[in-house]
């Protein structure tokens, strides 16, 4: 399988340890290797949240149409690769993210065929918050038409 | 005249009438190969008439003289095929052939000028998709099929986004039907709202099951999506009792799947629904009392439903297959960005007498399935319920969450299932597979249809009974059928299918695919020990290939299940894309057999390819009609 974004392995895992030692709450679910059959595929009681610079954002075609739905955020201890929703970035409702924009993101870090990978719930972004994953994680279609204003985040930050 | 000369006259009389049956009956004619008791507009057939008792042959005649066709030649010789050509306008036509040697000894055949095997009159469809702007969308509508393949209609489009028909739905102002023998071919629909298909064009690609239904996708480029198309009977006053099921994305742009039975009462509805939305409260949120109020059809079949609930959805259009089938689809009149709306589209079958109870549930083959809106995931099995008071059952089943879930593992071949379920008299029913048995499929709404109506088929009068089926657990909301297994021996998986599969790809892989995205596919195959065939794959976003539109083909050896009776392996279920690129999508695949007649399969997770599909094999029966009678006339 082509790995997406080689050669960003090793810091991944550097800020997937970092965080582990900041948030143990949800290191036990990052470390498994191995879940259990009936396991929540997105488990919000494990949900941080981190304020990034986005280092890059995948690319558009010209129709706007779906692309990779990775987003590599760099961290004060890191650099993760955040994974956003088919709909984040493309279609008619998608999200503008450009490089090097600050931006904070909340979700859950996990593995995702054997790569440590942050699975993002909420986006601020350009002064709005956008919620593109339900509580259970499933993808919101057109999510830019549901951006609110942002408002001070509370706690759980890294 | 005395009575001498009057029998005089009656032996002469007698003699010359008996010498001349002795004259014709040396010379006969016959049409020794009959054209097609239907033809096309400006088809051709082959045609050839055997002539005895004279070396002459025979002269080809038609009528309506002037509007009737052509042969070439003319005239042949006994043995000697003519080449008729039919003509451009539909009608009847008698063609004859005349001996030259007596043109008193004829032969002759009637013929039907008419369009697509003669496959006309109401038809009634319904698809569920992805557009090529990422909205997940639903359409039903009903067309009139004319013999000459032009049609007109009435639909109701809904992406709960940007594109919406108005409350009286889109007109469907002209159009066509064009298949081929093998009950392949375009349903093209022009309407009077440009934001749907292309410029107000959709395409679909149509595969004939039988002379009154087909599977389908949207195959234009716009969006694509997969369902059905079926023989109306108009019009049908509506039964009783009905069991539903709607999948598609709520006002939040969440996902969003109901599920229920409801009693219809002159115009009122009364029903009790199960809903998945995960921005709910709580969910799933069962057992939901509604009331809705029915406006009846129009002459294309389409009619309104007003309900109190908006999961279902507020308004709702339906189309009417038959007294016990009509297709439901959400509907957002006025819809304007950057307003959201729900979109859904589903379908509601009779239930007969309407009393059930575990005893109703009999042993079974399920597909359950996503939209793309959700996590992309499919489940198929089969189950033996136990029938008692306190029902339980065992079974088999496969299910793919795709490696994108995050789920170690994230499919399961030939897993061994087990539960519990049950069944009120009304139908309305709970299937609970033992935690962890199929991964995150556990809770499924089951509501049961009338044993007698072919859920996948409303107008076959086989293959009946079993449930429409909803998807209840929070990680993975999907919709689905349920169909009573009848036959397990592989041997009766044989012969010509119609193949359909919704194909939902999570993410970029090496060499496939190149996005995610959906692809949708609708072929035609022969099963014997291997499956081999041909169909299109619409694949808007150009997540395989370049195109949005292939034409492809595969061949794939089929392996029953040495343990589980039912279940095949299609594998490797290699699909390749033609043209100067051939594109090759190494897909597997995995099967559970209703019956000979129907089957469901899914993607097998083994194959690596982040990406699931489910889908059906339709066993194909007659399309058209009969060869052309023959009429002797000595």
């Amino acid at each position: 399988m082509k790995r997406l974004y080689p050669g960003l392995g090793a810091l991944v895992l550097l800020a997937f340890f970092s965080l582990s030692l900041a948030a143990p709450g949800y290191a036990q679910t990052a470390a498994a290797t191995t879940k259990p059959a009936n396991s929540s595929r997105y488990d919000i009681s494990k949900e941080v949240t981190l304020s990034a610079t986005v280092e890059s954002v995948p690319g558009k075609s010209s129709s706007a149409r779906a692309q990779e739905d990775f987003v590599v955020l760099q961290t004060k201890l890191g650099t993760v690769n955040g994974k956003l929703t088919p709909f984040a970035l493309n279609g008619k409702g998608a999200i503008s993210i450009m490089q090097g924009e600050q931006i904070k993101a909340t979700g859950v870090m996990t593995t995702l065929e054997h790569k440590q990978v942050f699975v993002i719930r909420v986006l601020e972004v350009g002064g709005r918050t956008y919620q593109i994953r339900s509580k259970h994680g499933l993808p919101r279609e057109h999510p830019a038409i549901y951006g609110e204003a942002a408002t001070p985040s509370k706690g759980g930050q890294l | 005249m005395n009575h001498k000369t009057f029998w005089i006259v009656l032996v002469l009389l007698s003699v010359t009438y008996l010498s001349g049956c002795g004259s014709s009956s040396h010379v006969t004619v016959t049409i020794s190969t009959a054209p097609p008791a239907l033809l096309a507009p400006n088809g051709t057939a082959q045609i050839v008439a055997t002539v005895t008792g004279t070396g002459e042959g025979v002269n080809w005649s038609c009528t309506p003289v002037g509007s009737c066709g052509s042969f070439a030649p003319a005239s042949t010789a006994s043995g000697v095929a003519t080449t008729y050509t039919a003509p451009a306008t539909i009608g009847p036509v008698v063609i004859t052939a005349t001996s030259e040697k007596k043109a008193s000894v004829t032969a002759s055949v009637n013929v039907t000028i008419q369009a697509n095997d003669g496959i006309a009159g109401n038809f009634a469809f319904y698809v569920t998709g992805l557009d090529a702007d990422l909205n997940t969308y639903s359409l039903a509508g009903a067309v009139l099929v004319n013999p000459d393949g032009t049609l007109s209609g009435e639909q109701d489009f809904n992406d709960g986004f940007a594109v919406a028909s108005p409350a009286g739905g889109d007109m469907i102002t002209s159009g066509s039907l064009a298949i081929g023998s093998s009950g392949v071919g375009t349903l093209t629909l022009v309407t009077s709202n440009t934001g749907v298909g292309v410029d107000g064009t959709e395409t679909f690609t149509v595969s004939f099951v039988n002379n009154s239904h087909a599977l389908i996708i949207q195959s234009d480029g716009s969006g694509t999506s997969s369902g059905s198309l079926d023989l109306q009977t108009l019009p049908s006053t509506l039964g009783s009792n009905f069991a539903f099921a709607l999948t598609g994305v709520g006002t939040e742009g969440f996902i969003v799947t109901t599920g229920g039975v409801f009693t219809l009462t002159g115009t009122t509805i009364n029903g009790t629904v199960d809903v998945n939305d995960d921005t709910a409260a709580t969910n799933p949120s069962l057992e939901n009392a509604f009331t809705a109020t029915l406006v009846a059809a129009d002459t294309f079949g389409r009619g309104t439903i007003t309900t109190d609930n908006a999961e279902i959805g507020a308004t709702l259009s339906y189309y009417v297959i038959g007294p016990e089938a009509i297709r439901l689809v959400v509907t957002a009149p006025g819809l304007t960005p950057p307003a959201t709306a729900s979109t859904a589209v589903g379908s509601a079958f009779g239930q007969g007498a309407g009393t059930f109870s575990n005893t109703s549930l009999l042993n079974a083959v399920f597909l359950d399935q996503a939209n793309f809106g959700g996590l992309p995931f499919a489940a198929v099995g089969e189950i033996v319920p136990n029938g008692q008071a306190v029902g339980s059952f065992t079974g088999v089943a496969d299910v793919n969450e795709t490696a994108a879930s995050g789920l170690d593992p994230y499919f399961l071949d030939a897993a061994t299932i087990g539960g519990s379920y049950s069944v009120a008299g009304n139908g309305y029913g709970g299937l609970t597979i033992t935690s962890g048995d199929l991964l995150d499929v556990s809770q499924l709404g089951i509501y049961l249809v009338d044993p007698a109506i072919n859920i996948n088929d409303p107008n076959n009068t086989s293959g009946g009974g079993g449930a429409l089926v909803v998807d209840l657990d929070p990680n993975v909301p999907g919709a689905g059928v349920l169909t009573s297994q009848t036959d397990t021996n592989a041997a009766d998986f044989t012969g010509n299918y119609v193949l359909g599969l919704q194909d939902f790809l999570t993410a970029v892989g090496d060499p496939l695919p190149l996005k995610s995205g959906e692809v949708d596919f609708v072929g035609n195959a022969a099963a014997t020990t291997s499956l081999t065939g041909s169909g299109t794959i619409s694949d808007p976003i150009n997540t395989l290939s370049s195109s949005t539109s292939d034409t492809v083909s595969f061949a794939a050896p089929i392996t029953p299940d040495a343990t589980n009776a039912g279940r095949f392996a299609i594998a490797p279920f290699t699909v390749t894309t033609a043209g100067a690129t051939p594109v090759a999508i190494p897909y597997s695949a995995n099967a559970y057999q209703a019956s000979g007649a129907q089957l469901y399969w899914l993607e097998d997770g083994a194959d690596g390819l982040n990406s699931v599909f489910g889908g059906q094999l339709q066993q194909q029966g007659t399309i058209g009609v009969a060869p052309a009678k023959r009429k002797a006339k000595p």
